[in-house]
């Protein structure tokens, strides 16, 4: 199966569903277009052997599958050759089987000229070859049919009377933004179609604009007034930018110049870059910018998004002032900075866009701005927290030396004090020694003071003694006696004289060891 | 033994002393009890006053010994 041609097969249908209004399996069912994807039809009748696609289908989109199968498959062809730009023999071949295949439809081409069609296989045919006709026709609007889902006019020639039928669904006229009405002169894009049940020609009308600068320039005026006064451009409604934003959404051109000048000008601060390209140029891009825009709506974490195209004239922008694209920017919830350049009036986008300069250039330098201020706060901090912190490692060590210093000048002193102290006490323990070493002088001296007079008191004591012992035994009268000395007694009176005793008396002689009795004898003178 | 008073008995030697210089004549036995009480005061005496002597010496050295 061809999954590229599934995948567009199924956005065809997708966008074609909603732009009827209607469910997606009314369009086609997922199996039908399963089946499409598988065998590849390319003409009516491949189609419509497929099941699920009757007449009726055929008739509503035969002719755009068919162009979106041959389209896709072509695409894959070509692309073949294109991935070996260097081999020239294989482009070679790729070339001639292209000639190839080329020559097989002319002669198909010739087969059917003689090949007799029913009335509605013809319109087949013809359809199938007026599918191809896209072009712009500008003309005057005679006749308008407004239905629910599809709008009818008539378009007729300026100069002359010539008149075509077109139609335009709902969705894709209220997106050109333009209000049909008989005299105004548009211009309309779309391709031809051939209407069976009726056999008539219409033109299926994609997009209208209006014709000729002035007609725009009213036109913008009065849609201008009219957001204005809805209060879509007030400056209440503006969002901000995210501090420091980072995922970047991105619409724009991948052909013009703006990608790269936005690119180059938002910084080196690692940006997330979401880029869906979309056409910026004329009023067709409307249809792209409002996917785009769709599609970012559905994303998430995307912090702002980027809008941007060089300049041009108010034709060339015109997809910018077209009301639907703007509500669909208004109803963002995402920022939205516009870069459109301009030439005289600024574009309708970016009056209802959060931010508003007038080159993708400063689209640029708008977000990356908080960037490059938060770098320089951070360097400018950086310093000044360094400053910062080398004064308060300065006042500290400042504050330990006072400290030190003031420390080691109390302990001296406290050392000092000491040592004066310690001075005071060994001379107050020198006067305790002095007068100790006194009293016990003092004490020495009366002791052999005492000692001396007791000695002289002891012998004192023994002379006395002596002297008495010797005046004692001195005056012992039986000392006298030992001697041999005696004493004489009469009637117990000592006999010193010769004239106490007569002649005959008795007289006691006392000797040392007894008496005797003597007769007194003789007495001489 | 009654333990010698020193002082007393030098007085009583004093005494004893005195009054024989103060006899011109001696009576023999008056003089002998005086001198047999001499005698026993001054052998006591010099007992007592050996004994003293010794004690003075022992606290003498008591004393020396401490220097």
């Amino acid at each position: 199966m061809n999954s590229s041609l599934l995948r567009k097969l199924r956005d065809w249908r997708n966008e074609t569903a909603k732009k009827e209004g209607v469910e997606l399996f009314r369009v086609l069912s997922n199996k039908t277009l399963a089946d499409i994807a598988a065998l590849e039809p390319k003409s009516k009748v491949e189609l419509t052997n497929i099941k699920g696609i009757k007449d009726k289908k055929y008739y509503s989109y035969g002719r755009e599958i068919i162009s979106i199968v041959k389209s896709c498959v072509a695409q894959t062809k070509i692309s073949f050759p294109e991935k070996n730009k260097l081999s020239t023999f294989e482009t070679l071949v790729a070339e001639i089987k292209n000639n190839e295949l080329n020559e097989k439809n002319k002669k198909a081409e010739i087969n059917q000229d003689e090949k007799i069609y029913s009335v509605s296989g013809f319109l087949d045919y013809l359809n199938e070859k007026l599918s191809s006709t896209v072009a712009k026709v500008k003309g005057e609007v005679t006749s308008l049919d407004e239905r629910e889902k599809v709008i009818y006019f008539g378009l007729k020639d300026k100069n002359d009377e010539s008149i075509i039928n077109c139609l335009i669904f709902r969705y894709q006229y209220e997106v050109s933004g333009v209000k049909l009405e008989i005299g105004n002169e548009i211009i309309v894009h779309g391709y031809s179609e051939i209407y069976k049940p009726y056999g008539r020609l219409s033109l299926k009308t994609s997009l209208i604009e209006l014709a000729g600068e002035g007609v725009l320039k009213k036109a913008y005026d009065q849609l201008k007034n009219k957001l204005e006064e809805e209060g879509l451009f007030s400056a209440e409604r503006k969002k901000s930018l995210p501090l420091l934003p980072q995922t970047i959404g991105l619409i724009t051109s991948s052909q013009g110049a703006a990608i790269g000048d936005f690119t180059t000008n938002l910084g080196n601060y690692g940006f997330k870059i979401k880029f869906i390209n979309s056409s910026v140029e004329g009023k067709q891009a409307v249809f792209d910018l409002i996917r785009a825009i769709k599609q970012f709506q559905k994303m998430e974490n995307i912090d702002a998004l980027a809008i941007v195209r060089g300049g041009g004239s108010l034709e060339s922008l015109q997809a910018f002032n077209n009301e639907t694209l703007v509500r669909e920017v208004a109803n963002l919830e995402i920022p939205v900075v516009c870069g459109v350049g301009h030439d005289k009036d600024v574009s309708l986008v970016s009056l209802v866009s959060d931010l508003a300069v007038s080159t993708p250039t400063a689209a640029a330098r708008i977000i990356s701005k908080p960037w490059d201020a938060a770098v320089e706060k951070i360097n400018r901090d950086g310093s000044f927290l360094i400053n910062a912190f080398e004064k308060k490692l300065y006042a500290s060590s400042h504050k330990i030396n006072t400290l030190s210093f003031s420390l080691s000048y109390n302990f001296e002193n406290i050392i000092q004090k000491f040592s004066a102290i310690k001075i005071d006490f060994m001379g107050k323990l020198e006067k305790i020694k002095y007068s100790t070493e006194n009293l016990t002088n003092q004490i020495n001296h009366l002791e052999s003071l005492i000692i001396n007079k007791y000695g002289q008191l002891i012998l004192k004591i023994k002379e006395q003694i002596y002297y008495s012992e010797s005046i004692i035994n001195f005056n012992n009268p039986e000392r006298q006696l030992k001697l041999g000395y005696s004493i004489i007694s009469l009637k117990g009176i000592i006999v010193k004289s010769i004239r106490q005793i007569k002649k005959g008396d008795i007289v006691d002689v006392n000797i040392s060891d007894g008496k005797i009795n003597s007769e007194v004898i003789n007495i001489k003178k | 033994m009654e333990k010698t008073n020193l002082s007393d008995s030098l007085k009583k030697l004093e005494k004893i002393v005195n009054w024989f210089e103060s006899q011109k004549d001696i009576d023999i036995e008056k003089g002998l009890e005086k001198v047999k009480e001499g005698v026993k005061l001054i052998k006591s005496s010099k007992e007592r006053l050996k004994k003293v002597e010794n004690e003075f010496e022992e606290i003498k050295k008591e004393i020396n010994n401490e220097d």
